[in-house]
């Protein structure tokens, strides 16, 4: 067996040609390239575009639901409810001031009956007025939301206007 | 997938933004954080909270509407555009058991634009400080807030919307508005009502 041959062809090698002939059925040609069947898609174009605007939709709903979510959290944030510890802590009754039991059933009252907002928090030395409010609103018939946020309002008014006054004075 | 991705976090984020934004604008620029007293609460003798607002002042207003006193009806006209009324009062049993500087956070917050200063009073007697601030959109008062503070107690009023301060001032000890002096000590008191 020449060596050459097998390399470069140079000289002669009955036995690597004979191989050749026999394998020559098998040698590369150079052709086009068979052609695609008339009837295959390619792409599910439409198919894909309606599962991209699911995915879309799922993600719009699922922000929405966040935001939802979001706005639920703030609400709570900014409008705090009253914590359930209790409001009211020791009053002490004096001459116009409301007795401990008169508040506690007052908030608890409020708490269950109206859940509206912040409302108040008194510890001792609370003077109320709600005694006067209700015998002065004896005539007028009051729920109980009504005459809660009447004497809580007229709470606030009487500090604030105290202060104004007290104010008023060193000025 | 990835474009997909990428849109449902821009939107998301842009959510985010709005709610934050919402959020910021939401709060009454004449509404002042009271959040940081809170601590003061295991420390005061007496506390005195009251937050109307909402709900729960426009049934005061209907209230007010329903008394048929000629006292009500000015309180009611004093306080027709009122947004909310709120107040705290804590009074300590010994001198100097507050940090000032919890209070000068509540000044600080009246160095904010808008807020116009209409009373000062200061006073080294009982290292009493007094401030009053209003707060005007255009011509209408839209807020006033009220400081006093001395060594032995803390008040703070913040009131939202126009308010009547005339006729309110006017008005104390009338009607149901009771003229109690939390921040008078006993000796004030006493002189107040000589024996």
């Amino acid at each position: 067996m020449k060596e050459e041959y097998l390399w470069d062809k140079t000289g002669e090698d009955p036995e690597i040609e004979g191989l050749e002939k026999a394998l020559q059925v098998f040698r590369y040609k150079e052709t086009e390239p068979p052609a695609l069947r008339s009837n295959v898609v390619a792409f599910k174009t439409k198919e894909n575009q309606s599962r991209r605007v699911l995915f879309f939709g799922l993600a719009v709903a699922a922000c929405i639901a966040l935001a939802v979510l979001a706005l639920g959290v703030w609400m709570q944030i900014s409008n705090p409810q009253p914590k359930g510890e209790g409001l009211v802590e020791t009053v002490v009754p004096k001459d116009g001031f409301a007795s401990s039991d008169d508040l506690e059933i007052k908030e608890d009252e409020t708490r269950k009956e109206m859940p509206i907002k912040p409302v108040a928090k008194i510890r001792r030395f609370a003077p109320s007025a709600t005694q006067q409010n209700q015998a002065r609103n004896s005539e007028i018939k009051l729920t109980k939301e009504e005459q809660y946020a009447y004497d809580q309002l007229m709470r606030a008014l009487s500090i604030t206007s105290s202060k104004l006054n007290l104010v008023k004075k060193k000025v | 997938m990835k474009p997909l991705f990428n849109n449902s976090i821009k939107i998301l984020l842009l959510t985010l933004f709005i709610f934050t934004a919402i959020s910021v604008n939401a709060q009454d620029p004449a509404r002042l954080q009271f959040e940081k007293l809170k601590k003061l609460e295991d420390k005061a003798v007496d506390v005195v909270e009251v937050n109307v607002d909402g709900k729960l002042l426009k049934l005061a207003k209907r209230v007010l509407a329903k008394v048929n006193d000629k006292d009500a009806e000015k309180v009611a006209e004093a306080i027709k555009g009122l947004k909310g009324i709120y107040v705290r009062v804590y009074n300590f049993e010994k001198e100097n058991e507050y940090n000032p500087s919890d209070v000068d956070e509540i000044r600080s917050q009246l160095n904010a634009p808008g807020w116009q200063k209409l009373a000062n009073v200061r006073s080294k007697k009982n290292n009493q400080k007094v401030d009053v601030f209003t707060m005007f959109t255009g011509d209408l008062l839209s807020g006033i807030a009220v400081v006093v503070s001395d060594s032995k107690s803390i008040a703070l009023v913040n009131a939202i919307g126009p308010i009547d301060i005339d006729l309110l001032v006017e008005l104390s000890g009338h009607l149901n508005i009771p003229e109690i002096s939390i921040e008078k000590t006993d000796k004030q008191q006493k002189k107040e009502k000589p024996e």
